[in-house]
């Protein structure tokens, strides 16, 4: 089973770091089909965190089709985002330390570096939307 | 569904002193609400007048979808510094609470007395500030009530003991569906628990929404020095700051922000409620009274 | 809310109930004790002049024996009782909830304000009149021979121990407890208060609500000179002062004057050489006074009275008790904090 943890600080809305971090558990294989994930009672009594939330993260699980909602048994794990994955995100991860590389050769430091892969990020991101 | 609470204008006088000056709400069934503000803004006042301990000077105040009185079987109430009777043992408080309310649920009381690990021999007086506020907590749940009022219930405690509490509250609330509203100055812990909260501050109502509201339509907004500021119609500007370069700005906005010469940031919910406490706030509405 | 407010108060209950229970059987220790004595000394069925001699005999062996310091310990202790039931039961009912803020907790459980003072109010004044009820009922009938003895049953310090009386004590102290502690919402402030309160209900009745409860008799009699209880003179004014012998007993005399014949008070002036320093002796100021044509007007109520006057005292206290209570009901229902 899972056990959610919230990060106060990271300003990501705690409904959307319980929702990354089911996805993260799909990712690396901690939670697999069938799982069933605790009850909305059994994580507001781990993590005192509002009972609405928990419910509307499994809601937007739900929606992504990752977990179904059976009534009176729980919430289970109905698709797994393990495998394939893994061996996609290689070769991207290779080309990002030639990047980081070519970057740190060009005379930047961490945080100019942080600071253009952010920027990028986010125009690319807002160019999607 | 009626309103968990609902307010119009209520105000409350303490001889000349105004704890509450014409509070307007409507807060929904069915949230965990926060009651945030500094200490005296009239908090415990507002508490206090939902659980019909006080009545109020003016207004109207509705909860549950009737006046309240004290001795109402569907308020809870934990007041603040959670009162208990220092020379009765915790199993006493339990059959106090079984003797004066009918709907009492003993199962229930027992078996969170026994989760939180007291002692039912325990003389209530010689509990820590955590274990009485469990105590008290279980006394206002087991009554089963429609709505449950917490003053501070954890100003008091350390960090272990706060969220050992949230963490009873927040399952009580997750079994029952209980509306819950609950007054702290501690934001952090609100932001956890909450999914509605209240802004009051100087005896008056700031902002009162539900927090992914809030969240969404609160922005910071920085950009080149501009005097008097025009953010635009729509725009509410809750907080602004100057330098002789730059102006920033928190605002309030359903509608996005187009201008392109300010640089939008979301703000956490701890910010949002900082800039209507802050000084500015007050300091504008000051403003707008004198001129009236 | 009957078991809350025994769990709240159960050990000062307990204490009071034992210290009255204390009392109880003192009482009950020297029962036989007294009732021979009565009959040894021929107290008990005397008639005429015989019964003063008895009494005499009576109340001089009565302080022999415990039978004395257990009547005035009592007697004190029943005076005293309605201090106690106001400032430890009556003032911390309301103030300590208040003071300690357990009110809030109490006020949120499914009881209305009115109904758990109500409770209070009840179950605490009804123990507190009963309790002394008991105390002062045996006393009355366990002193039943020293009252015979020394006729002053209706002398306000011993009425105020016999009978029905320190039941309305009792229950209006408890009441002005309660009634401070709601108003001042500090449990010393309501103790002292409460204190000083039924001290003086306990000074202002005999001195000015029985005179008026009672229906007072008053008798003109000569003036006996020469067995005055009293005489002064002043030598400035010549101003002379005479009291008459005030033997009456079974009585409680509520004024004991001197007039003179067109009924205004007596005040001399009487000639210095007659009752002056250098008269040498009362006698010749006493027979001036016999001269004078004095009478003595004595006002007083008649010991036959003590019932009735009891129920009417008990009756006037009961009701003050009751209307404070009714304060304190409206008073809780408005407002609390």
């Amino acid at each position: 089973m899972i056990e959610f943890h919230l990060d106060s600080r990271s300003g990501v809305a705690p409904y959307m770091q319980l929702i990354q971090q089911v996805r993260h558990a799909l990712r690396l294989g901690v939670l697999n089909e069938g799982d069933r994930l605790p009850t909305v009672k059994e994580v507001v009594g781990r993590i005192a965190i509002n009972p609405n939330t928990v419910s509307k993260a499994y809601r937007e699980l739900e929606y992504e089709g990752l977990v179904q909602a059976r009534p009176g048994l729980g919430t289970f794990v109905t698709r797994t985002l393990a495998g394939g994955v893994q061996e996609r995100h290689e070769p991207l991860k290779r080309d990002l330390d030639r990047w980081l590389a070519a970057a740190r050769e060009a005379g930047l430091d961490d945080e100019s570096i942080e600071a253009l892969f952010l920027s990028a990020f986010r125009s690319f991101s807002e160019a999607r939307a | 569904m009626t309103g968990a609470l609902i307010a119009e204008g209520l105000t409350k006088r303490y001889g000349r002193r105004t704890a509450l000056a014409d509070c307007t709400l409507a807060v929904p069934a069915g949230h965990v609400v926060g009651l945030v503000g500094p200490n005296g803004a009239g908090k415990s006042t507002l508490l206090q007048l939902a659980c019909g301990l006080l009545d109020p000077t003016a207004g109207r105040i509705e909860v549950l979808g009737a006046k309240p009185v004290s001795g109402s079987p569907t308020i809870g109430f934990v007041a603040q510094d959670t009162p208990v009777y220092g020379g009765m043992t915790v199993a006493d408080h339990l059959r106090l609470g079984a003797h004066l309310n009918p709907s009492w649920d003993h199962a229930f009381a027992e078996r969170r007395i026994a989760q939180t690990g007291l002692d039912p021999a325990q003389k209530a007086g010689r509990l820590s500030g955590g274990q009485r506020a469990q105590l008290a907590l279980t006394v206002a749940a087991a009554k089963r009530p429609g709505l449950l009022l917490l003053d501070e219930p954890v100003a008091a405690l350390d960090p272990l003991a706060r969220r050992g509490f949230l963490q009873g509250l927040m399952e009580f609330t997750a079994e029952n569906g209980t509306s819950v509203i609950m007054s702290s100055h501690l934001v952090a812990d609100l932001e956890r628990v909450c999914d509605y909260l209240i802004v009051l501050v100087g005896s008056k109502v700031r902002v009162a929404g539900e927090v992914d509201d809030l969240l969404s339509s609160h922005h910071r907004l920085a950009g080149p020095r501009r005097d008097p500021v025009d953010p635009g119609s729509g725009v509410h500007v809750v907080e602004e700051s100057h330098t002789d370069r730059q102006s920033t700005l928190v605002v309030r906005s359903t509608a996005p922000i187009d201008d392109p010469s300010w640089q939008v940031d979301r703000l956490g919910l701890e910010d949002i409620v900082l800039a209507y406490m802050s000084g500015s706030g007050a300091g504008r509405d000051r403003v707008l009274e004198g001129r009236r | 809310m009957i078991w809350l407010t025994w769990r709240q108060y159960r050990t000062p209950a307990l204490s009071t109930g034992g210290l009255l229970l204390l009392f109880l059987l003192a009482l009950a220790a020297t029962w036989t004790r007294i009732t021979d004595l009565a009959r040894s000394t021929g107290l008990t069925g005397c008639s005429g002049t015989a019964c003063d001699r008895a009494a005499t005999t009576f109340l001089q062996e009565l302080d022999t024996g415990p039978v004395g310091p257990v009547y005035v310990t009592v007697a004190v202790a029943l005076l005293l009782l309605p201090a106690l039931f106001g400032t430890f039961w009556g003032a911390p009912l309301v103030a300590r909830e208040l003071e300690t803020g357990t009110y809030r907790l109490i006020f949120s459980q499914t009881v209305s304000r009115g109904r758990w003072l109500l409770v209070k109010l009840l179950v605490g004044g009804a123990s507190a009149a009963f309790g002394a009820g008991l105390v002062a009922l045996l006393l009355t009938r366990w002193a039943a021979p020293i009252d015979t003895a020394r006729g002053d049953r209706i002398s306000p310090l011993t009425f105020a121990v016999h009978g029905v009386v320190p039941i309305g004590y009792a229950a209006l102290a408890f009441v002005i407890g309660v009634t401070a502690g709601l108003l001042l919402r500090r449990i010393v402030p309501a103790m002292a208060v409460t204190l000083l309160l039924v001290a003086a209900v306990q000074v202002a009745m005999p001195l000015l609500v029985r005179p008026v409860l009672a229906t007072s008799v008053t008798s003109i009699t000569a003036l006996d000179a020469a067995h005055p209880s009293r005489m002064s003179f002043d030598t400035g004014s010549g101003a002379v002062h005479v009291t008459g012998p005030a033997a009456m007993p079974n009585a409680w005399i509520l004024e004991n004057t001197t007039i003179t014949a067109d009924g205004a008070e007596f005040a001399g002036p009487a000639p210095s050489d007659v009752c002056g320093p250098e008269s040498g002796g009362p006698e010749k100021c006493q027979e001036w006074l016999a001269a004078q044509n004095l009478r003595q007007k004595v006002v007083s109520v008649p010991g036959a009275q003590f019932w009735a006057l009891q129920w009417r005292e008990l009756g006037l206290l009961l009701a003050a008790a009751v209307a404070l209570a009714l304060c304190c009901l409206w008073r809780i229902r408005r407002k609390l904090a």
